[in-house]
Protein backbone atom coordinates (compact mmCIF):
# COMPACT_ATOMS: atom_id res chain seq x y z
CA UNK A 1 0.00 0.00 0.00
CA UNK A 2 0.97 3.67 -0.94
CA UNK A 3 2.49 5.44 2.43
CA UNK A 4 0.82 8.60 3.68
CA UNK A 5 2.10 11.35 4.18
CA UNK A 6 2.76 11.97 7.75
CA UNK A 7 5.17 14.68 8.56
CA UNK A 8 4.66 16.20 11.79
CA UNK A 9 4.86 19.88 10.34
CA UNK A 10 1.30 19.22 8.32
CA UNK A 11 -0.31 18.82 11.59
CA UNK A 12 -1.51 22.41 13.08
CA UNK A 13 -2.44 23.37 16.64
CA UNK A 14 -4.84 22.30 18.30
CA UNK A 15 -4.24 18.93 16.75
CA UNK A 16 -1.93 16.38 18.23
CA UNK A 17 -1.89 14.01 15.13
CA UNK A 18 -2.88 14.07 11.56
CA UNK A 19 -5.81 11.50 11.78
CA UNK A 20 -7.12 13.92 14.31
CA UNK A 21 -6.38 16.93 12.42
CA UNK A 22 -8.48 14.98 9.35
CA UNK A 23 -11.45 14.23 10.97
CA UNK A 24 -11.54 18.09 12.43
CA UNK A 25 -11.52 18.94 8.61
CA UNK A 26 -13.91 16.53 7.95
CA UNK A 27 -16.51 17.18 10.16
CA UNK A 28 -16.46 21.03 9.45
CA UNK A 29 -16.77 20.47 5.57
CA UNK A 30 -19.81 17.95 6.17
CA UNK A 31 -21.52 20.87 8.28
CA UNK A 32 -21.02 22.99 5.69
CA UNK A 33 -22.01 20.74 3.23
CA UNK A 34 -25.02 20.29 5.13
CA UNK A 35 -25.85 23.92 4.66
CA UNK A 36 -25.12 24.13 1.31
CA UNK A 37 -27.52 21.13 0.86
CA UNK A 38 -30.39 23.36 2.21
CA UNK A 39 -29.57 26.59 0.15
CA UNK A 40 -29.71 24.35 -3.32
CA UNK A 41 -32.76 22.08 -1.51
CA UNK A 42 -34.71 25.43 -1.66
CA UNK A 43 -34.11 26.30 -5.52
CA UNK A 44 -35.25 22.65 -5.97
CA UNK A 45 -38.24 22.97 -4.00
CA UNK A 46 -39.19 26.41 -6.12
CA UNK A 47 -38.51 24.29 -8.98
CA UNK A 48 -40.36 20.99 -8.01
CA UNK A 49 -43.26 23.50 -7.15
CA UNK A 50 -43.15 24.79 -10.79
CA UNK A 51 -42.76 21.79 -12.41
CA UNK A 52 -45.72 19.96 -10.56
CA UNK A 53 -48.00 23.74 -11.12
CA UNK A 54 -46.81 23.90 -15.09
CA UNK A 55 -45.66 20.97 -16.20
CA UNK A 56 -45.83 22.17 -20.04
CA UNK A 57 -43.82 25.19 -19.45
CA UNK A 58 -40.71 23.53 -17.74
CA UNK A 59 -41.34 20.54 -20.79
CA UNK A 60 -41.12 23.55 -23.44
CA UNK A 61 -38.71 25.11 -21.49
CA UNK A 62 -36.46 21.91 -21.43
CA UNK A 63 -36.57 21.12 -25.21
CA UNK A 64 -35.34 25.33 -25.67
CA UNK A 65 -31.59 24.23 -23.82
CA UNK A 66 -29.31 22.52 -25.49
CA UNK A 67 -29.06 18.78 -24.16
CA UNK A 68 -25.49 17.90 -26.04
CA UNK A 69 -23.92 21.26 -24.76
CA UNK A 70 -25.14 19.78 -21.11
CA UNK A 71 -24.04 16.39 -21.23
CA UNK A 72 -20.68 17.78 -22.02
CA UNK A 73 -20.49 19.94 -19.33
CA UNK A 74 -21.89 17.24 -17.05
CA UNK A 75 -19.05 15.28 -18.63
CA UNK A 76 -16.58 18.01 -17.87
CA UNK A 77 -17.12 18.16 -14.33
CA UNK A 78 -17.29 14.20 -13.66
CA UNK A 79 -13.81 14.05 -15.03
CA UNK A 80 -13.01 17.05 -13.00
CA UNK A 81 -14.18 15.53 -9.92
CA UNK A 82 -11.49 12.24 -10.75
CA UNK A 83 -8.94 14.67 -11.14
CA UNK A 84 -9.46 16.23 -7.92
CA UNK A 85 -9.34 12.77 -6.33
CA UNK A 86 -5.78 11.97 -7.91
CA UNK A 87 -5.33 15.59 -6.53
CA UNK A 88 -5.59 14.65 -3.02
CA UNK A 89 -4.04 11.50 -3.57
CA UNK A 90 -0.88 12.90 -4.44
CA UNK A 91 -1.29 15.04 -1.94
CA UNK A 92 -1.52 12.39 0.83
CA UNK A 93 1.68 11.07 -0.76
CA UNK A 94 3.63 14.04 -0.61
CA UNK A 95 4.13 13.85 -4.81
CA UNK A 96 3.55 17.96 -4.72
CA UNK A 97 4.37 18.05 -8.22
CA UNK A 98 1.43 15.55 -8.97
CA UNK A 99 -0.68 17.61 -6.78
CA UNK A 100 0.29 21.02 -8.45
CA UNK A 101 -0.38 18.86 -12.06
CA UNK A 102 -3.64 17.25 -11.16
CA UNK A 103 -5.25 20.64 -9.38
CA UNK A 104 -4.30 22.29 -12.37
CA UNK A 105 -6.29 19.63 -14.74
CA UNK A 106 -9.00 20.24 -12.43
CA UNK A 107 -9.02 24.07 -12.50
CA UNK A 108 -8.74 24.18 -16.61
CA UNK A 109 -11.69 21.88 -16.49
CA UNK A 110 -13.74 23.72 -14.29
CA UNK A 111 -12.67 27.07 -16.59
CA UNK A 112 -13.81 25.00 -19.56
CA UNK A 113 -17.18 24.50 -17.90
CA UNK A 114 -17.58 28.04 -17.34
CA UNK A 115 -16.59 29.10 -20.63
CA UNK A 116 -19.59 26.61 -21.97
CA UNK A 117 -21.90 27.84 -19.82
CA UNK A 118 -20.93 31.25 -20.71
CA UNK A 119 -21.39 30.31 -24.45
CA UNK A 120 -25.00 29.56 -22.85
CA UNK A 121 -26.14 32.16 -21.62
CA UNK A 122 -25.43 34.37 -24.17
CA UNK A 123 -26.80 32.43 -26.55
CA UNK A 124 -29.89 32.37 -24.52
CA UNK A 125 -29.39 36.17 -23.90
CA UNK A 126 -29.59 37.07 -27.66
CA UNK A 127 -32.71 34.94 -28.55
CA UNK A 128 -34.55 36.80 -26.06
CA UNK A 129 -34.77 33.86 -23.50
CA UNK A 130 -34.43 35.93 -20.19
CA UNK A 131 -36.58 36.08 -17.16
CA UNK A 132 -38.08 39.60 -18.49
CA UNK A 133 -41.81 39.48 -19.51
CA UNK A 134 -42.12 42.88 -21.69
CA UNK A 135 -45.61 44.51 -20.42
CA UNK A 136 -46.03 46.89 -23.21
CA UNK A 137 -45.37 44.90 -25.76
CA UNK A 138 -48.01 42.13 -27.09
CA UNK A 139 -47.11 39.52 -24.41
CA UNK A 140 -49.05 36.46 -23.95
CA UNK A 141 -49.09 33.42 -21.46
CA UNK A 142 -46.83 31.62 -23.65
CA UNK A 143 -44.05 34.29 -23.07
CA UNK A 144 -44.91 34.82 -19.27
CA UNK A 145 -44.18 31.28 -18.99
CA UNK A 146 -40.99 31.16 -20.40
CA UNK A 147 -39.62 33.84 -18.74
CA UNK A 148 -40.51 32.05 -15.42
CA UNK A 149 -38.67 29.25 -17.10
CA UNK A 150 -35.55 31.13 -17.73
CA UNK A 151 -35.82 32.80 -14.27
CA UNK A 152 -35.50 29.49 -12.52
CA UNK A 153 -33.31 28.84 -15.21
CA UNK A 154 -30.67 31.39 -14.52
CA UNK A 155 -30.98 31.34 -10.72
CA UNK A 156 -30.11 27.79 -10.03
CA UNK A 157 -27.53 27.51 -12.92
CA UNK A 158 -25.80 30.93 -12.06
CA UNK A 159 -25.99 29.93 -8.44
CA UNK A 160 -24.04 26.57 -8.95
CA UNK A 161 -21.49 28.52 -11.62
CA UNK A 162 -20.92 31.07 -8.68
CA UNK A 163 -19.87 27.84 -6.77
CA UNK A 164 -17.96 27.10 -9.67
CA UNK A 165 -15.93 30.37 -9.64
CA UNK A 166 -14.94 30.21 -6.20
CA UNK A 167 -14.03 26.72 -6.67
CA UNK A 168 -11.62 27.95 -9.30
CA UNK A 169 -9.82 30.73 -7.67
CA UNK A 170 -9.21 28.36 -4.56
CA UNK A 171 -8.25 25.72 -6.74
CA UNK A 172 -5.89 27.93 -8.42
CA UNK A 173 -4.42 29.38 -5.65
CA UNK A 174 -3.22 26.12 -4.13
CA UNK A 175 -2.09 24.69 -7.46
CA UNK A 176 0.36 27.83 -7.55
CA UNK A 177 0.97 27.41 -3.90
CA UNK A 178 2.33 23.53 -4.91
CA UNK A 179 3.61 24.36 -8.35
CA UNK A 180 6.01 26.88 -6.62
CA UNK A 181 7.18 24.33 -3.49
CA UNK A 182 7.69 26.36 -0.84
CA UNK A 183 5.64 24.50 1.33
CA UNK A 184 4.42 21.26 2.02
CA UNK A 185 0.94 20.24 0.75
CA UNK A 186 -0.78 20.16 3.43
CA UNK A 187 -3.27 17.51 2.21
CA UNK A 188 -6.06 17.68 4.95
CA UNK A 189 -6.59 21.20 3.02
CA UNK A 190 -6.61 19.49 -0.04
CA UNK A 191 -8.96 16.99 1.04
CA UNK A 192 -11.33 19.83 2.35
CA UNK A 193 -11.30 21.59 -1.32
CA UNK A 194 -11.92 18.25 -3.02
CA UNK A 195 -15.18 17.61 -0.34
CA UNK A 196 -16.14 21.45 -1.73
CA UNK A 197 -15.55 20.54 -5.96
CA UNK A 198 -17.54 17.29 -5.29
CA UNK A 199 -20.67 19.32 -3.53
CA UNK A 200 -20.35 21.37 -6.78
CA UNK A 201 -20.12 18.28 -8.96
CA UNK A 202 -23.46 17.05 -6.73
CA UNK A 203 -25.44 19.89 -7.09
CA UNK A 204 -25.13 20.03 -11.32
CA UNK A 205 -25.84 16.54 -11.29
CA UNK A 206 -29.44 17.20 -10.49
CA UNK A 207 -29.79 20.44 -12.09
CA UNK A 208 -29.13 18.29 -15.53
CA UNK A 209 -31.88 16.80 -15.39
CA UNK A 210 -34.38 18.60 -13.72
CA UNK A 211 -34.07 21.21 -16.04
CA UNK A 212 -32.45 20.18 -19.75
CA UNK A 213 -33.69 16.53 -19.88
CA UNK A 214 -37.13 18.09 -19.66
CA UNK A 215 -40.06 17.46 -22.25
CA UNK A 216 -38.35 15.93 -24.70
CA UNK A 217 -39.66 12.12 -24.72
CA UNK B 1 -8.95 -2.76 18.15
CA UNK B 2 -11.37 -4.05 15.24
CA UNK B 3 -11.20 -2.42 12.00
CA UNK B 4 -15.25 -1.28 13.06
CA UNK B 5 -14.14 0.58 16.15
CA UNK B 6 -11.11 2.08 14.17
CA UNK B 7 -14.08 3.73 11.56
CA UNK B 8 -15.72 4.52 14.32
CA UNK B 9 -12.92 6.83 15.95
CA UNK B 10 -11.93 8.97 13.46
CA UNK B 11 -12.27 7.52 10.32
CA UNK B 12 -9.16 5.14 9.96
CA UNK B 13 -9.69 4.05 6.53
CA UNK B 14 -10.25 7.73 5.20
CA UNK B 15 -6.27 7.96 6.12
CA UNK B 16 -5.81 5.74 3.41
CA UNK B 17 -4.77 7.58 0.10
CA UNK B 18 -7.61 6.98 -2.63
CA UNK B 19 -7.32 3.97 -5.05
CA UNK B 20 -6.97 4.72 -8.68
CA UNK B 21 -8.41 1.75 -9.75
CA UNK B 22 -11.70 1.87 -7.59
CA UNK B 23 -11.85 5.93 -8.67
CA UNK B 24 -11.36 5.16 -12.49
CA UNK B 25 -14.30 2.22 -11.99
CA UNK B 26 -16.46 4.69 -10.37
CA UNK B 27 -15.74 7.28 -12.80
CA UNK B 28 -16.96 5.19 -15.76
CA UNK B 29 -19.86 4.01 -13.56
CA UNK B 30 -20.79 8.02 -13.39
CA UNK B 31 -20.23 8.33 -17.38
CA UNK B 32 -22.61 5.06 -17.79
CA UNK B 33 -25.05 6.82 -15.75
CA UNK B 34 -25.02 10.55 -17.34
CA UNK B 35 -25.26 8.44 -20.99
CA UNK B 36 -28.64 6.49 -19.37
CA UNK B 37 -30.24 9.39 -17.86
CA UNK B 38 -29.71 11.45 -21.55
CA UNK B 39 -30.62 8.24 -23.22
CA UNK B 40 -34.15 7.88 -21.26
CA UNK B 41 -34.87 11.39 -21.41
CA UNK B 42 -35.79 10.65 -25.59
CA UNK B 43 -38.06 7.48 -24.45
CA UNK B 44 -41.91 8.38 -23.53
CA UNK B 45 -42.44 7.39 -19.75
CA UNK B 46 -44.78 10.09 -18.93
CA UNK B 47 -43.93 13.19 -16.92
CA UNK B 48 -43.61 11.24 -13.41
CA UNK B 49 -41.53 8.67 -15.26
CA UNK B 50 -39.55 11.11 -16.17
CA UNK B 51 -38.75 12.89 -12.71
CA UNK B 52 -38.65 9.30 -10.93
CA UNK B 53 -36.16 7.91 -13.30
CA UNK B 54 -34.16 10.98 -13.47
CA UNK B 55 -33.97 11.71 -9.88
CA UNK B 56 -33.44 7.89 -9.04
CA UNK B 57 -30.22 8.16 -11.64
CA UNK B 58 -28.87 11.35 -10.08
CA UNK B 59 -29.06 10.14 -6.84
CA UNK B 60 -27.64 6.91 -7.85
CA UNK B 61 -24.45 9.36 -9.06
CA UNK B 62 -24.45 11.67 -5.85
CA UNK B 63 -24.69 8.51 -3.64
CA UNK B 64 -21.25 7.29 -5.92
CA UNK B 65 -19.74 10.80 -5.61
CA UNK B 66 -20.20 11.09 -2.24
CA UNK B 67 -19.77 7.19 -0.66
CA UNK B 68 -16.66 7.16 -2.76
CA UNK B 69 -15.21 10.07 -4.04
CA UNK B 70 -16.13 12.12 -0.62
CA UNK B 71 -15.14 9.11 1.49
CA UNK B 72 -18.43 8.97 3.38
CA UNK B 73 -18.14 5.36 3.09
CA UNK B 74 -14.54 5.50 5.21
CA UNK B 75 -15.88 8.56 7.40
CA UNK B 76 -16.59 7.99 11.25
CA UNK B 77 -20.04 8.78 12.89
CA UNK B 78 -20.02 12.08 13.15
CA UNK B 79 -19.75 13.37 9.40
CA UNK B 80 -22.01 10.57 8.00
CA UNK B 81 -24.77 11.68 10.60
CA UNK B 82 -23.99 15.63 9.76
CA UNK B 83 -24.56 14.52 5.97
CA UNK B 84 -27.58 13.10 6.99
CA UNK B 85 -29.07 16.21 8.85
CA UNK B 86 -28.36 18.14 5.73
CA UNK B 87 -30.89 15.57 3.72
CA UNK B 88 -33.21 15.41 6.47
CA UNK B 89 -33.80 18.56 6.74
CA UNK B 90 -34.25 19.23 3.24
CA UNK B 91 -36.47 16.30 3.58
CA UNK B 92 -38.25 18.11 6.06
CA UNK B 93 -38.96 21.36 3.94
CA UNK B 94 -40.03 19.35 1.15
CA UNK B 95 -42.95 17.50 2.99
CA UNK B 96 -44.45 20.59 4.58
CA UNK B 97 -43.98 22.17 1.54
CA UNK B 98 -46.22 19.27 -0.25
CA UNK B 99 -48.42 19.84 2.48
CA UNK B 100 -49.05 23.21 1.88
CA UNK B 101 -49.71 22.58 -1.71
CA UNK B 102 -52.19 19.75 -1.27
CA UNK B 103 -54.30 21.33 0.97
CA UNK B 104 -55.20 24.80 -0.18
Amino acid sequence: MAELHADARLVREPFTDVAHQRAAVSLGMWVFIAQEVLFFGVLFVWYGLFRAQHPDVVAAGGRALDVPLATVMTVTLLVSSFTMVLAVRSAMLGARRGLAGWLAATGLLAVAFLAMKAWEYHHHIAAGEVPVVDLHAASSVVEAGRAQFFGLYFVMTGFHALHVVGGVLVIAWRALAAARGRELPRWTAIMGLGLYWHLVDVVWLFVFPALYLAGHA
Amino acid sequence: MSARDERREDGGRALEPPSVVTSLVVLAALLALTLATVALAYVDLGTVGHVVVGLAIAGAKAGLVMGFFMHLGHEGRLPRLFAGFGFTWLAFLVLFVVIDVVTR
